[in-house]
């Protein structure tokens, strides 16, 4: 038997919906005919026939499920792409970064100053450690 | 030919040698800035939409309406219409709510999925990913020492503004590109998504509501019958099923303009597809900002109803 559709399962909640709207409708047109008994009866029934309608709206959204799984993994594939695109964009700020400190380091080697090259050690290292904040 | 007719013969060939490098250079540079330009004004327009469209979704988390808040209601309603008084220490437990519960998650799974997909694109789009700062590079320049060779300030200044310029503008194709790319395999999987949202909060979210009101309905109209109220209490309770009625219609206007919201967002991101290929057009550009505009006054009439 093919499986019902969350569409076919609303419409199936819309019918009950109506039928519980009958039935209070019946109730209203006939409370002076109807015996308590049989009013609180019809009453009870409608309130079980609206809670059908809320259960089977429900359900409706789960079996959405199944309908749905190949386009969350395809989007969620899609995400996961995007966010190392713009991991990579903000990777080369950091690329900028090291090859700046790495002038710096070569420079201070030229010019023989020791603490020139401590200090530029330092801001490779930082450079790289940091990701782009130099 | 004398020497100094040679002379000045290779003086004008070398001249329009260089003559004719700096002007394919200075092509090469106009090419690369209307590229950067056109691209700057493209990537804005989808990073409007795609931002618009994140602020929207986003507007879901004010809706304060779920299936397992509804399922709790109605059970305390059940409680008041039979004269229950339980002592219940975890209404959820004591509802039986785990259906409700299973259809939040469903939808928190989509919701989840949409947000994600407008966030990594709105990310992508925005021009500051390739504002790159280059400042480390000229300072690193300028300190250093380079021995007999000089470098003039100028030269630097010069130099790191044309690597930023080149950069931003191959940055900036290079983002083009994969948002084309991206655009083109997200639309089918994110319409089907952002129509069965559409789908869950219209149909059947604000049918719960509808539920809810019939529920109300059914309840006041008995109680406006029963003849051992007086007619004060009768007047109480008519007072207390408008009031009811009219944060239920409050609701599901809030709900409703929610998923207008999710329409306009489908039908923007449809047009982003069908125009992936001529993203410098124009029309694109204007058609994007009007989608922008219409999620922004949906945005607007969601928080006026919210109040």
């Amino acid at each position: 038997m093919p499986k019902l559709t969350s569409q076919q399962v609303k419409d199936l909640a819309n019918n009950f919906l109506v039928l519980a709207q009958s039935i209070g409708d019946f109730r209203e047109r006939n409370w002076n005919n109807l015996s308590k008994l049989d009013n609180q009866r019809l009453g009870n029934l409608q309130w079980s026939v609206l809670n059908s309608v809320e259960d089977i709206l429900a359900f409706s959204t789960i079996i959405i499920m199944d309908d749905i799984q190949g386009s969350l993994t395809k989007i969620k594939k899609v995400t996961s792409e995007i966010k190392t695109t713009v991991k990579t964009l903000k990777d080369i700020q950091k690329g900028i970064s090291i090859a700046a400190a790495a002038v710096t380091l070569g420079a201070a080697i030229i010019s023989r100053n020791p603490q020139a090259i401590v200090d530029a050690i330092k801001g490779l290292v930082k450079a790289v450690t940091d990701g782009g904040e130099a | 030919m004398s020497k100094f007719g040679q002379f000045a013969v290779i003086l004008t060939y070398k001249k329009d040698i260089i003559m004719k490098r700096g002007q394919k250079a200075l092509v090469a540079l106009i090419v690369i800035l209307t590229l950067s330009l056109t691209s700057c004004v493209n990537l804005k327009s989808v990073n409007d939409y795609s931002l618009t469209s994140l602020k929207s979704i986003r507007k879901f988390e004010e809706i304060n309406y779920s299936f397992k808040q509804h399922c709790i209601d109605r059970c305390q309603f059940e409680a008041i219409r039979k004269f229950e008084i339980k002592n219940w220490k975890d209404a959820e437990k004591e509802c039986a709510c785990a259906l409700y519960q299973q259809a939040d998650s469903v939808t928190q799974l989509i919701y989840n999925a949409i947000n994600g997909y407008f966030e990594g694109l709105s990310n992508l789009s925005n021009n500051n990913l390739t504002t790159y700062n280059f400042d480390a590079l000229k300072n690193s320049l300028t300190e250093g020492n380079f021995g007999n060779v000089e470098i003039k300030k100028e030269q630097v200044d010069a130099y790191a503004n044309i690597s930023k310029i080149l950069l931003r503008a191959t940055m900036d194709l290079y983002r083009k590109k994969k948002i084309k790319d991206y655009v083109e395999q997200a639309n089918e999987p994110i319409q089907i998504l952002l129509s069965t949202f559409q789908f869950i909060l219209q149909s059947n979210l604000e049918g719960l509501v509808e539920v809810k009101k019939e529920k109300l309905f059914s309840y006041y109209k008995d109680m406006a019958r029963n003849n051992t109220l007086s007619e004060y209490e009768k007047g109480k309770a008519v007072i207390d099923y408008y009031q009811q009625l009219s944060d239920l219609n409050a609701k599901q206007k809030q709900i409703d303009a929610f998923a207008k919201g999710i329409k306009v967002i489908a039908d923007g991101h449809q047009k982003l597809y069908d125009s992936r290929n001529k993203m410098t057009a124009k029309e694109l550009r204007e058609m994007l900002i009007q989608y922008a505009s219409d999620i922004q006054n949906i945005i607007s009439e969601f928080n006026k109803l919210k109040k």
